[in-house]
């Protein structure tokens, strides 16, 4: 035991690993589930960034400007091109709206004349899937305008308005799909998501750094003077391995437990149970590839560089950053030959139940043991290089 | 003419005294050796003399002229081998000898010639291409002295040039030197190998706690101590009552007994040798071997030093190596 | 001093470090970022979503509706237009739910015996963008048979009259009342060369590491090298310029070399002006000077904290320019328009807000004023190091 003693004690100086790589990205990875804000039980439409400039001041365009205001968030912005250029640049909002003066009047007399409306102008953002609804939702409420102002051809500006704010209130039943359990809450994924990065580059990082020193030329023949058979080394060696593995993904487990305790109380434990399951699998890669690491004896500052360059790969092709559904099929030809995609495919199913059966666990934990696979394949060119090392000294 | 005056220098780092009323006089063409346990002050010493440290009091010339951290024509005539390994890891061997030279000397051409004679000189022709790391620590050092001696200053300082060196290296880089003094350099030495400042130093300085403590040639310096000549004498079997006698011997400093060997120290004087002898015949002990030897510069580098360790306490000495 | 300079870049570029993460990083964030949004770019515009029927009687009776949903999956008029639908059919109402809980379909829409439409949307993604714009959709048809309803109760007599029924029809389903997208930026926008600049404001601050290490090298007591070079016949303010001007080289180079990759393989245009781009990258990299001389010269710092200063000083500037995804860039606006002294003190972001305003804008004012910021802070980094190296000279151990 006293090896590992050593590796514990060794791996326990680089506590400040634990805290950037592990609580950090914890941190991380809470503050992008937050930015898809609480998960409601009830539908609501999507409301996105908008700006209105109305340089028409008119019935109509005020109309409009409050329907729009209705569906969307405002922003504020100036009606000056540099402003706009900002705007659109920088994305302040998904969509502006600038209703040029004179629209309203002229919308009526086109309407009434049959003639094409003057065009409305927009800037769209490149978030453009929100910046389409709006168009849609804008060219909805104006074309309703036109035809109303076309077929009541005496009625005034104020009273077409009228007519089309009073329909507003129609529309289609929107119905949230009734479960007999949620599944995992979305945020707590994209954490778990992020948790990719500490499991697999965590691990990594603080395995290659912390044992460094047992892996240096000089304490390898120290400790082979020594009456440690070299079976019990490389035993004790795995175990401290083990036990970083188990200190960060316990750590991670715990943080976004205590994150998300209450979105997670209304979810079957199960489920939960099971995420810890994939994120324990996971970390097993994480230790085999900081196994792998601390074999080939790579220079300390280079294990930052490899851990965090393979941990962002990783991520990415687990779909972390951008959804694995807006990937190329190249990419994801690709993404099969990392771990991140299974584990992250079961993650998604964990979301999507709606019930703990038999059939889920199977697959959930099938997914699982094609990451610890990767972890065997990882961990086992780690003995290999690690025998031939030894068979070259 | 002095090429180094240091007078009254004084240097504290807070409350310690670093160097104390420090005076020290190196004459063209010598090899100067100072000695002196670890935190005495050596390190500090040739910091300020090469202007590297400010320091509190007194002055420093070299080559006759006050030296000042400007003196940039004082400097072009100095080499140093600090006692850390002070190289690039990330250039060759060739490269790390050209990059300090070309502190000194702009000419390409003449650096070239150069680069090659300072390679030549330590030996590591087969290694120029070689970067630091893949260096044995021989190699090392030799390239750390190319690295300071390539420019051919006439003054070089030498920090502890052979720590963790082997034997053939070290008599290498010893003769290296004093090669460079008969090419006409003068040189001051620090190291703690008595048997090297011996071998190469033709003048000697002892320093303690930031003093000198006692200067001069090997044999002035062996002179100033109460030992004379060491007698040891083997014998088979040596009764408790024989060595009490050559204890009580007039001459005698010390006397033990361990090994089947007899080591009596006397002491300054003509030899004592019969006289232990005599006592030895008196209690029937025949001696197997008998032979005397001159006190080492180590018994008194000891003796003015005092038998404490060492190397607690602030200093500028930092341990050798890395 | 030239052969200074030459020494100091060829030992900096023999470090893995510098090589890895200030000439190798930026380039593999590229690709990733390429490859990320390859998908993403092609589907941005020409997006289809995919809504569930429940094809039942309801379905067939709702003509209307049903031909209007239809034109949009197949529509007739262009051939190489992406539709905006793609039906997928299901034959009852648990059938589509199946299909919208597996995420087969992104919402679906079942008409019950009495006439009403429902969309049936998954708990798990509820309140998509694609799920409101087949809502507005629907909207749009149900509201348009309601004003056609008010407007016969409010004009019975006009209402009689088909031909006027069929113009209502027509001009409500019609596209008379268009919008016109301005565009009033030099091209199109992207999320994506956002990432891309901020990936220059990431290297300028990472590649303050090489001056650092190259100032410490020069310096008295900061390394063993740097006391050694002090002893030598150069002075230390020339040994201090040969550092700088070989960490300006380098670190311009560096980014030269992320922006010529952006330009020639990621086809980041910089809005046609990347004869500019090197005024930006020539700011950056002295900023990026003058932070390593900074950075370098604080007192009593050992070599893994500067280290460990300047890796914490990378995350935590480039995250307000938007490198770390859509979530940065969120914070990155709000700052912008909340605190913008901070933004304007940001290297990172100032160098992603030259690129931008390259790109972006007719005027070059605004990139002038970011690369003016720029020198303003390297001048104000610089003359804090300066301070702090003139305290510290000749004292050493």
């Amino acid at each position: 035991m006293s090896v590992l003693k050593i590796a514990v004690r060794l791996v326990a100086e680089h506590r400040v690993l634990f805290a950037v790589y592990v609580l950090l990205f914890s941190v991380v990875g809470s503050f992008a589930a937050g930015s898809l804000g609480p998960v409601s039980t009830t539908y609501e439409a999507v409301r996105p960034g908008v700006a209105i400039i109305d340089r028409d001041e008119s019935a109509v365009s005020r109309a409009l400007a409050s329907h729009i205001a209705a569906v969307s968030e405002l922003v504020e912005i100036e009606d000056s091109t540099r402003a706009l250029q900002e705007a659109a640049a920088k994305n302040y909002a998904d969509y502006v709206l600038v209703i040029p003066a004179g629209y309203g009047e002229e919308l009526v007399a086109a309407a009434r004349a049959g003639l094409d409306a003057p065009d409305l102008e927009c800037v769209v953002s490149y978030t453009s899937a929100n910046g389409s609804l709006m168009d849609e939702r804008v060219r909805g409420y104006a074309q309703e305008l036109y035809a109303i102002a076309a077929a009541s051809p005496a009625a005034h500006a104020e009273d077409l308005v009228k007519l089309v704010d009073a329909s507003q209130d129609t529309g289609v039943a929107v119905e949230i799909i009734d479960t007999e359990t949620p599944g995992l809450p979305v945020t707590y994924l994209v954490y778990c998501q992020f948790a990719l990065y500490a499991l697999f580059g965590g691990v990594a990082a603080i395995v290659g750094i912390g044992l460094a020193d047992l892996r240096t030329p000089e304490v390898r023949q120290r400790i082979g003077a020594t009456p440690v058979p070299s079976a019990a080394f490389d035993t004790q060696i795995a175990g401290a391995i083990a036990l970083c593995g188990i200190a960060v993904w316990s750590i991670n487990a715990v943080v976004g437990i205590a994150l998300y305790a209450d979105e997670l109380a209304c979810v079957p434990v199960a489920l939960t149970a099971l995420m810890l399951v994939i994120l324990f699998a996971l970390m097993l890669v994480g230790m085999a590839f900081g196994f792998l690491i601390w074999q080939l004896g790579v220079r300390r500052e280079l294990v930052h560089a490899i851990a965090n360059i393979s941990a962002i790969i990783i991520s990415f092709l687990a779909g972390t950053w951008v959804p694995l559904a807006n990937m190329s099929a190249e990419v994801l030809a690709v993404a099969r030959f990392a771990p991140g995609l299974w584990a992250v495919s079961a993650m998604e199913m964990l979301v999507r139940a709606t019930s703990v059966t038999g059939e889920l666990v199977t697959s959930v934990l099938g997914h699982a043991g094609i990451v610890v696979l990767f972890a065997l394949a990882i961990a086992a060119a780690g003995l290999a290089v690690g025998r031939a090392r030894r068979a070259i000294a | 003419m002095a090429i180094v005056s240091v007078r009254q220098l004084v240097k504290r780092y807070g409350d310690l005294v670093a160097l104390d009323h420090f005076d020290l006089t190196v004459e063209r063409g010598e090899v100067f050796g100072l000695l002196g346990p670890n935190g005495c002050g050596k390190t500090t010493a040739i910091n300020c003399m090469l202007s590297l440290l400010t320091y509190d009091k007194g002055t420093i010339e070299l080559f006759g002229e006050p030296m000042g951290p400007a003196r940039y024509d004082l400097k072009r005539r100095i080499g140093i081998v600090p006692q850390q390994v002070a190289v690039f890891n990330e250039l060759t061997v060739e490269e790390n000898i050209d990059a300090f030279c070309s502190l000194y000397v702009a000419d390409r051409t003449r650096r070239r010639t150069l680069v090659d004679r300072a390679i030549a000189f330590v030996g590591l022709g087969d290694f120029r291409r070689f970067r630091p790391q893949k260096l044995s620590g021989g190699l090392l050092r030799r390239l750390n002295i190319a690295c300071g001696i390539a420019h051919e200053p006439e003054l070089i300082f030498f920090d502890e040039p052979t720590v963790a060196v082997d034997p053939q290296s070290r008599n290498a880089i010893l003769s290296g030197i004093l090669a460079l003094v008969d090419a006409g350099a003068t040189v001051v030495y620090t190291s703690h190998y008595m048997e090297e400042v011996e071998q190469i130093c033709g003048r000697i300085m002892i320093m303690d706690r930031g003093r000198a403590v006692a200067e001069g040639t090997v044999g002035e310096l062996k002179g100033m101590i109460g030992i004379g000549e060491k007698i040891v004498v083997e014998v088979t079997d040596l009764p408790e009552a024989a060595l009490d006698a050559v204890r009580y011997l007039p001459a005698t400093v010390s006397a033990s007994y361990r090994g089947r060997e007899l080591h009596v120290a006397c002491a300054q004087g003509e030899s004592h040798l019969a006289a232990v002898l005599e006592v030895l015949a008196s209690f029937g002990v025949a001696p197997v071997r008998v032979y005397s030897e001159p006190p080492t510069l180590n018994d008194v580098f000891l003796e003015i030093t005092g038998n404490e360790l060492r190397d607690h306490g602030a200093g500028d000495e930092r341990p050798a190596g890395r | 001093m030239l052969t200074q300079i030459y020494y100091n870049i060829r030992m900096t570029l023999r470090s893995t470090g510098v090589v890895i993460w200030c000439f190798a990083f930026p380039l593999i964030m590229a690709t990733i970022f390429m490859t990320m949004f390859a998908g993403m770019q092609s589907n941005q515009s020409t997006h289809t979503i995919k809504l569930g029927v429940v094809e039942d009687t309801g379905w067939q009776d709702a003509t209307g509706l049903r031909t209007l949903l239809e034109e949009l999956a197949y529509p007739s008029d262009a051939e190489d237009e992406v539709p905006l639908l793609a039906l997928t059919g299901y034959a009852d109402r648990a059938a589509a739910e199946a299909g919208v809980r597996a995420g087969a379909v992104d919402t679906a829409l079942v008409i019950d015996a009495n006439g009403t439409e429902h969309l049936l949307v998954a708990p798990s993604d509820a309140g998509s963008t694609d799920q409101a714009i087949v809502q507005t959709i629907l909207d749009r048809y149900l509201q348009g048979e309601e004003l056609a309803g008010a407007l016969a109760k409010h004009d019975p007599a006009a209402r009689a009259n088909a031909e006027a029924r069929a113009a209502l029809a027509e001009n409500l389903s019609g596209e008379q009342a268009a919008t016109a997208e301005l565009s009033v930026l030099r091209e199109p926008p992207s999320e994506l060369s956002r990432f891309y600049y901020a990936l220059l404001g990431y290297s300028c601050i990472m590649c303050s590491t090489i001056a650092q290490t190259l100032i410490d090298r020069t310096r008295i007591a900061a390394t063993p090298e740097g006391s050694r070079r002090q002893v030598g016949a150069l002075s230390p303010a020339r040994q201090l310029a040969a550092a700088l001007v070989a960490s300006w080289l380098i670190v311009m180079t560096s980014m030269m070399l992320a922006v010529a990759y952006f330009y020639v393989v990621a086809g980041i245009s910089f809005g046609g002006r990347v004869w500019l781009t090197p005024v930006a990258c020539g700011a950056c990299a002295l900023v990026s000077c003058a932070l390593g001389a900074f950075v370098g010269a604080l007192p009593g710092t050992q070599a893994g904290v500067k280290d460990a200063l300047i890796t914490i000083a990378t995350l935590a500037l480039s995250l307000p320019a938007g490198l770390f995804g859509t979530p940065a860039l969120e914070v990155a606006n709000w700052l912008s328009q909340h605190m913008p002294l901070a933004q304007l003190l940001n290297p990172a972001v100032q160098a992603t807000e030259a690129m931008l305003s390259l790109t972006f804008y007719d005027s070059l004012a605004p990139f002038a004023s970011a690369c003016g910021a720029l020198l303003a802070i390297a001048a104000l980094l610089g003359a804090g190091a300066l301070i702090f190296m003139r305290r510290q000279r000749y004292v050493c151990a």
